[in-house]
């Protein structure tokens, strides 16, 4: 067995909430969004798969993309939450203290002697 | 009005290796990918990262285009293989080739049962085999004294033709059938 591996699924399971948990706060631009996602922790991936996922969200219906105008250059990419998005987040959220809880409670090493 | 900050071999290079990875995907979903990813290294070289860093950071194209989920060029060319035997095999002996082409059909996850079952019963031997119906020829026999001899012949019924034209038409139809179908389904 692997712990490893059971958290590298764990990580990818997960990576679209951690996406919506950062897009909840205010809309980001990809680069700032995917360099929190990395400083967290919440990304092991290439940095590059997070606009595949986004995509996904967006064809969910949970994020929405849009162009704003910028200073330097181009119009910029924003990616925001959308209200069907805050909820699957807040499903997920209570969904993941109560698993995350539980699975504290099991591995905790004091109350296991081998 | 040139963009200085990907303007580089070394980005034109990338963009370029990841539009020809993401080849598969639906036309919007490729550009917003590349719209993304460019976006992705102007702004990091605006925060003047290393662009070798940045590229690196973001991961080789084609492991991007697999997140994205298109075909894998191996996948591509297992349904080309499996269509083209499916179309085609049954001109070889034996219907060796269509056989074979079957038997990739089934073992391929990107069709359904029904496609599986559509492209093995609705036409044997696929298109090509339209050749194989000769034996229903049902023309009339037509035999010409010449000398002694007899030489007979039989003409090709219009029935015949008709039959073998639809059976290709239809057996083609199946093969772009299961073709969009594998298309649809990412690896």
């Amino acid at each position: 067995m692997d712990p490893t591996r059971a958290l590298r699924e764990l990580r990818r399971g997960t990576a679209e909430y951690c996406v919506l948990g950062l897009l909840a706060r205010r809309p980001m631009y990809g680069l700032e969004l995917v360099r929190i996602l990395a400083d967290t922790g919440g990304l092991v991936t290439s940095l590059g798969t997070i606009y595949p996922l986004l995509a996904r969200l967006r064809a969910d219906g949970l994020v929405t993309t849009s162009s704003q105008p910028s200073e330097s250059g181009p119009d910029r990419r924003y990616h925001a939450i959308t209200q069907p998005g805050r909820r699957a987040l807040a499903d997920f959220a209570e969904e993941w203290r109560r698993y995350s809880q539980a699975v504290s409670t099991l591995i905790d090493a004091e109350d296991v002697t081998p | 009005m040139t963009d200085h900050l990907i303007d580089d071999e070394r980005v034109e290079d990338y963009l370029r290796r990841l539009r020809a990875a993401t080849a598969d995907l639906p036309a919007t979903a490729r550009a917003e990918l590349l719209a993304d990813v460019s976006q992705h290294i102007r702004d990091a070289r605006a925060a003047e990262a290393d662009l070798a860093d940045v590229l690196a950071e973001l991961g080789s194209p084609e492991e991007i285009a697999r997140a994205a989920g298109g075909r894998t060029r191996s996948r591509r060319t297992y349904d080309r293989v499996t269509i083209a035997l499916l179309a085609l095999g049954g001109l070889l002996p034996g219907g060796l080739g269509w056989i074979a082409g079957v038997v990739m059909l089934w073992r391929g996850a990107q069709w359904t049962v029904r496609d599986k079952l559509l492209g093995t019963f609705l036409l044997p031997f696929g298109p090509a085999g339209a050749t194989n119906l000769v034996w229903l020829n049902t023309g009339e026999g037509v035999c010409e004294q010449v000398g002694r001899d007899f030489s007979c012949r039989r003409e090709s019924g219009s029935l015949l033709l008709v039959v073998m034209a639809l059976y290709a038409l239809i057996g083609a139809a199946t093969c772009v059938y299961l073709a969009g179908r594998a298309r649809r389904r990412p690896a």
